[in-house]
C-alpha cells in the first residue's frame, strides 16, 4: 500500500491504453461478423468490414501514435518507459494480426470449404476474440489498481491475464483440431494452403492477446 | 516557549484551511435563495455575497470570546493545556467539515465548533482532574454547561420553528401574489418591499452593531430601546419608495429584495461565523501572549483571558479576503448550495436523495392530514385557496428558452430571506443561541412546501433529503464532541508525536476526500450532460437518445463484467463499490429515459406509429436496467451473506455467459452510437450461440442439482444469473429492432454525443 497522493511521477497513458484497446476490442469483433459472413455465401458485405477493420486500424494507429508522443516526453513515470513502448505495440500487434487474416481470406475470396468445418472456424474465431475482449477489462482495472496501489485490486488485473493464459491455450487447442480436420476433410490442396494459413495466422491473434497480458503483468509487478 | 509559537504558526495554517472549508459549507445559508431564483446573473449575485462578506468582517471583532470563554473556564487551564484543546479543535473542525462538503450536506460551523471545544475541554479537565487525584464532580467547574445546553435547545426550536414559520409566511405571500406574481407587483410591490426592506434593516443593524467596532456602546443601546421606531420609519419609507419603482419605473421590486438580502446574510455570516473559523487560532495566540509575558509561563493559568482583547482590523479583512476568495473558487461550495436548492425545487425532476421508511411514514401521515384539513374547509374557502394557489398558473416556460427555469420564483427567495433574517435578528435580540444554517435551511424547506414543490411525484424524496440534512446536524454534535475530545487526548498523551499524527491523518483524510469528491463532480457532469438540451429538432433528439442509449449499454456491460467477476473472486468490498455504481447506471437510465419522453413530447406532430415504436424503447431501457441490477444484487447479496461459492465449472458456464451478452451489448452499443447498418445475421448467430448455452447451462446443472453438488442458494443464484442475462439480449436485439424500424437500418450519421465513459 503507498500513499498515492504525494507521488513524483506524472500519470501513466492508460486513458490512451484503453481506449486503444477498446478499438482492438471493436476490430476483433468485426473480424468475427467478416468470417460469418464470408462463410456463410450468402453474405455480400465482406468488402465493408474488410473496410471496417481497415479504418479501426488506422484510428487505432493514431492512438498509438498520441500515445508514443506522450511517453517520449520527458517526464518520469513510475514504471519504466520502454515497457509501456512495448505494451502498446503488443497490443497493436492484435490488430494487425486481425488485418492479415482478413487480408489473407480476400486472397481467394471463392474458397470451398466443407459446411461441417465452418463450425470449427467459427469456435476458433470465438475463442481468440475472448481474450481482446479481457484486454479492455484488463486495462480498466490496471488503471484503477494505479489509482489506489491496493493489493487486492492488483490480483484482479492478475487474475484477468491468468484467464489470457487459459483463453489462449483454449484457442491452440481449437486450432489444432481445425487443422487436423482441414487436412482430413479436405482434398483440394489449394483449399488446405489458404484454410491451414487463416487457421495459423487466427490462433497467432490469440498469441498477441496473451503476449499483451504478460506486458501488462510486467508493468504492475515493476511498480 | 519555541515549540508552541510553532503550534500558534501551525494553527494559523488550520484557521486558512478552516476558513476554506468552512465558508465552503455555510456560503448555502445566503446563496440559496438569489442561486434558486436565479435573481441576477451568478457573477452578480456573487459579487453582492462577496461585499456583505468583506462588510460582516469588520464587525466581527467582538465576537471572538466565545473561542476563549464561551465554553470553558479559562483561568482553571494553563496555556499548554489550552493549546492542547485549541489544536484539537481546529484538527477536528477541518476534518468535519471538509466531510460535510464532500457530501454537499449544509452543516452549523457554530455548532461544530462549539462541540468541538466543548470535547477538547472535556477531555483536557478529565485528565487535570485524573491526574490531581480529585473526584469527577470537579468536571462542572471546568466547563460552561450553560451555554452547551443553550445551544443543543437552539438546535431543535430553531429547526421547528424555521420551519413553521417558512411555510405559514409562504403560504401567506402566495395567496397575496399567486404564483403569477408579475401582475399583482404594482398592487402589492410597496407593501411588500416595505416589509422586506425594514426586516433585512433591522437585521443588518440588531447583527451588525453589536460586533462593529466603530458603534459606541450609546449608539448600540440607542439601537436596541428603538428598535420600534427604527422598524416603522424604514417600513414607511421603504414602502413608499418600493411603490413608486413599481409603478413609475415598473421594476420587478423582487429582485433588490432577494440582492439585498443575499448582501444581509452574507453580511451576518461574515460577522458571526468568522470566530468559528479564526477565534480559536486567536484565543491560542492570546494565551500564548499571556503566558510569555510572566515568569512561569508553562504554569501561570489563563484568567486574563476573561477580559476583552481587541481583533487587529486587518486581520480581519485579510480573513475577509480569503473567505471571498473560497466563495468564488470552491467547487465544494456550489455542491453544498446545489443541495438546498434542490431540495426546493418546484419542478419535478431527478432526485438526488432515495426513499426511506421515515419518509414514507411522513408523507404519509401529511397527506392523510391534508386531506382531512381540507374536508373541513367550507367549500367557498376550498375553491378561493385552490384558484390562488395554483402552480399550474404560472405562465409556461418555452422549449426553446436557452436555460431551464429557475429552481424557484423570486416571491419564494424574498420569502425564505425574509423570515431567515427576521428570526435571527429576534433571536439575537432575545440572546438566544441558533444557528444561521439551520435556520435559512429549514425556512426554505417550510416556503418549498408551502409552495407544494413537494408534490406526490417527489415528496418522499425530498423528506428523506431533509431528514438526512437534519440528522447529519446531530451528527456534527456528536462527532465534533467525541472527535475533539478524543485528538485532544492523543495530543495531550503522545505531545508532538500525537500531533504529527493526527496532522498526517488530517492531511491523508482531506486528500481523500477532495479526490472523492472530485470523482463526484465528474460523474454528475457527466450524467447532466446527457440531459437533453433544449432547442433541439425531433430528429436531433432522437439521434441523441439512440447515442446515449449505446453509452448505457457499454455502462450495463462493463458493469456485469466487473460484478460476475467479483462474484467470482468473492471480492466483497468491490461488490459493495460496484452496487453503488449500479446506482449510476440507474441514473444513466432514468435521464434517458427523460430525454424520451421530451422527445415524445416533441414528436406529437409525428405520425402516431414511428413514435409508438420509438416509445417501446423506454420499456427496453428499463427492462434492462432492472436485469443488471438485479445480477449486481444478486452477486453483492450472495457474496455479503458468505454463502458458498460457486464451483469452478460454474464460473465458467457464466464467464462464457458474460463473454456472449457483453459481446452482444457492446456491438449493440456500436450500431447504435454509430448508426451503422444492423447485421442481423450476426447478432441472430450470437442469439443462437447465447440459447444454445443457456440449455446446455441448464443441462449442466440439473446434473450438479441432482449430484448434490449445487446447493439451494447457489442453484437460486445461478439461475437468477443466467436469467437476467438472457433478458438482457432479449431486450437488447429488441433494441436493434426498433433501431432497425425507426432508421430504416440506418443511414443518418450521428454525432458522437454521449462521453466516453471511463
Amino acid at each position: 500500500m503507498r500513499l498515492p497522493f504525494f507521488s513524483p511521477y506524472a500519470p501513466l497513458p492508460l486513458d490512451g491504453f484503453l481506449e486503444h484497446a477498446e478499438k482492438v476490442k471493436e476490430c476483433a469483433w468485426a473480424f468475427q461478423q467478416a468470417i460469418e459472413c464470408f462463410f456463410s455465401k450468402r453474405c455480400e458485405r465482406f468488402g465493408e468490414y474488410l473496410q471496417e477493420v481497415n479504418r479501426l486500424e488506422n484510428e487505432a494507429d493514431e492512438i498509438k501514435i498520441n500515445i508514443r508522443r506522450i511517453i517520449s516526453k520527458r517526464t518520469k513515470m513510475q514504471v519504466d518507459k520502454f515497457q509501456l513502448f512495448m505494451y502498446i505495440q503488443e497490443q497493436d500487434k492484435v490488430l494487425d494480426c486481425v488485418e492479415h487474416c482478413l487480408s489473407w481470406l480476400s486472397y481467394r475470396p471463392e474458397t470451398d470449404l466443407p459446411p461441417e468445418l465452418h463450425k470449427g472456424i467459427f469456435q476458433l474465431v470465438d475463442a481468440v476474440i475472448t481474450p481482446i475482449e479481457e484486454l479492455s477489462a484488463m486495462v480498466r482495472e490496471t488503471r484503477a489498481y494505479f489509482e489506489t496501489f491496493s493489493e487486492r485490486q492488483q490480483r484482479v488485473v492478475k487474475e484477468i491475464i491468468r484467464n489470457l493464459h487459459v483463453c489462449e491455450h483454449e484457442a491452440d487447442k481449437l486450432e489444432d483440431m481445425v487443422k487436423f480436420n482441414i487436412f482430413t476433410k479436405v482434398s483440394d490442396p489449394i483449399v488446405i494452403l489458404h484454410m491451414i494459413g487463416l487457421a495459423e495466422r487466427i490462433g497467432e491473434i490469440a498469441n498477441h492477446a496473451e503476449n499483451t497480458g504478460d506486458m501488462m503483468r510486467a508493468i504492475i509487478e515493476r511498480d | 516557549m519555541d515549540l508552541y509559537l510553532v503550534i500558534i504558526l501551525l494553527l494559523a495554517t488550520l484557521a486558512v484551511v478552516d476558513l476554506v472549508v468552512g465558508v465552503s459549507n455555510d456560503a448555502v445559508n445566503f446563496l440559496t435563495s438569489a442561486i434558486g431564483s436565479r435573481v441576477a446573473p451568478f457573477r452578480v449575485i456573487m459579487i453582492i455575497a462577496s461585499l456583505g462578506i468583506l462588510a460582516g468582517v469588520t464587525f466581527s471583532s467582538g465576537m471572538m470570546e466565545v473561542a476563549r470563554k464561551g465554553i470553558f473556564q479559562p483561568q482553571l487551564f494553563t496555556m499548554p493545556e489550552l493549546i492542547t484543546i485549541f489544536l484539537a479543535v481546529m484538527l477536528t473542525d477541518v476534518l468535519l467539515l471538509d466531510l460535510f462538503n464532500t457530501f454537499g450536506l449544509p452543516t452549523s460551523t457554530t455548532v461544530s465548533i462549539v462541540f468541538e471545544l466543548l470535547g477538547g475541554a472535556v477531555a483536557v479537565s478529565l485528565i487535570k482532574i485524573a491526574a490531581s487525584a480529585q473526584g469527577l464532580d470537579q468536571l462542572i467547574n471546568y466547563i460552561n454547561t450553560a451555554k452547551a445546553l443553550a445551544i443543543i435547545s437552539g438546535i431543535l426550536i430553531s429547526v421547528a420553528v424555521a420551519f413553521v414559520a417558512g411555510m405559514v409566511c409562504q403560504f401567506f405571500a402566495r395567496l397575496l401574489f399567486t404564483f403569477d406574481y408579475q401582475p399583482r407587483i404594482t398592487r402589492y410591490g410597496g407593501l411588500w418591499g416595505g416589509l422586506a426592506m425594514s426586516t433585512i434593516t433591522y437585521f443588518i443593524l440588531i447583527k451588525g452593531a453589536k460586533g462593529a467596532s466603530f458603534l459606541t456602546p450609546e449608539m448600540v443601546q440607542w439601537i436596541a430601546t428603538h428598535s420600534g421606531s427604527i422598524l416603522a420609519v424604514s417600513f414607511l419609507s421603504f414602502a413608499l419608495a418600493f411603490q413608486a419603482l413599481a409603478l413609475v419605473a415598473r421594476i420587478n421590486v423582487f429582485k433588490p429584495i432577494v440582492l439585498a438580502g443575499t448582501f444581509a446574510l452574507a453580511m451576518a455570516f461574515a460577522a458571526n461565523d468568522l470566530v468559528n473559523f479564526i477565534g480559536v487560532p486567536l484565543a491560542a495566540l492570546a494565551a500564548y501572549r499571556v503566558a510569555a509575558a510572566s515568569s512561569d509561563p508553562l504554569h501561570v493559568t489563563m484568567a486574563a483571558l476573561q477580559g476583552k482583547i481587541h481583533t487587529d482590523t486587518l486581520l480581519l479583512l485579510a480573513s475577509g479576503g480569503i473567505m471571498v476568495l473560497t466563495l468564488w473558487t470552491s467547487k465544494k461550495a456550489r455542491s453544498v448550495t446545489k443541495t438546498s436548492v434542490e431540495l426546493s425545487r418546484q419542478e419535478e425532476g431527478m432526485e438526488r436523495f432515495g426513499s426511506s421508511i421515515l419518509s414514507r411514514a411522513i408523507v404519509g401521515m401529511c397527506t392523510a392530514l391534508t386531506d382531512l384539513t381540507t374536508e373541513r374547509l367550507p367549500q367557498r374557502v376550498r375553491r378561493v385557496l385552490a384558484r390562488r394557489l395554483d402552480p399550474e398558473r404560472v405562465p409556461a416556460q418555452t422549449a426553446t428558452a436557452a436555460e431551464p427555469p429557475p429552481a424557484f420564483d423570486l416571491v419564494r427567495a424574498s420569502v425564505n430571506l425574509i423570515v431567515a433574517s427576521a428570526l435571527v435578528a429576534f433571536a439575537t435580540s432575545l440572546k438566544l443561541p441558533l444557528s444561521t444554517t439551520y435556520v435559512t435551511f429549514m425556512v426554505a424547506m417550510g416556503t418549498s412546501l408551502a409552495d407544494q414543490a413537494w408534490g406526490r411525484e417527489s415528496a418522499v424524496y425530498r423528506v428523506t433529503g431533509v431528514l438526512a440534512v437534519i440528522g447529519g446536524w446531530f451528527v456534527t454534535a456528536i462527532v465534533a464532541f467525541t472527535l475533539g475530545a478524543l485528538f485532544a487526548t492523543v495530543i495531550a498523551t503522545f505531545h508532538l508525536a500525537g500531533i504529527a499524527g493526527l496532522l498526517l491523518l488530517d492531511g491523508f483524510l482531506v486528500a481523500r476526500s477532495f479526490r472523492y469528491h472530485h470523482r463526484q463532480q465528474e460523474e454528475s457532469a457527466r450524467i447532466a450532460n446527457l440531459n437533453l438540451k433544449n432547442g433541439v429538432t425531433p430528429e436531433q433528439a432522437v439521434d441523441t437518445s439512440f447515442a446515449q442509449v449505446a453509452l448505457f449499454l457499454h455502462e450495463v456491460s462493463t458493469s456485469i463484467h466487473a460484478s460476475l467477476d467479483a462474484l467470482f473472486s468473492e471480492d466483497r468490498p468491490r461488490l459493495r463499490e460496484l452496487r453503488e455504481r449500479s446506482k449510476r447506471v440507474q441514473q444513466i437510465a432514468n435521464t434517458i429515459i427523460a430525454n424520451i419522453f421530451k422527445t415524445l413530447y416533441l414528436l406529437e406532430k409525428h405520425d402516431v406509429e414511428t413514435t409508438t415504436k420509438y416509445s417501446r424503447t423506454i420499456a427496453t431501457i428499463q427492462e434492462i436496467s432492472e436485469s443488471h441490477r438485479d445480477i449486481v444484487m444478486r452477486a453483492y447479496s450472495h457474496v455479503t451473506n458468505f454463502h458458498t461459492g460457486l464451483h469452478q465449472d460454474q464460473k465458467q458456464e457464466l464467464q462464457r455467459v458474460r463473454v456472449l451478452t457483453s459481446r452482444l451489448l457492446e456491438n449493440t452499443a456500436i450500431m447504435l452510437k454509430r448508426n451503422k447498418k444492423v447485421d442481423f445475421d450476426y447478432i441472430g448467430s450470437q442469439q443462437q450461440k447465447m440459447a444454445e448455452f443457456l440449455e446446455q447451462c441448464n443441462r449442466n446443472q440439473i446434473r450438479r442439482i441432482q449430484g448434490g453438488r449445487s446447493k439451494i442458494r447457489l442453484s437460486i443464484l445461478y439461475y437468477g444469473l443466467l436469467e437476467s442475462c438472457q433478458k438482457i439480449t432479449g431486450h437488447t436485439e429488441k433494441l436493434l429492432e426498433i433501431f432497425r424500424d425507426h432508421f430504416g437500418a440506418g443511414s443518418r450519421p450521428v454525432a458522437d454525443h454521449g462521453q466516453e465513459p471511463r
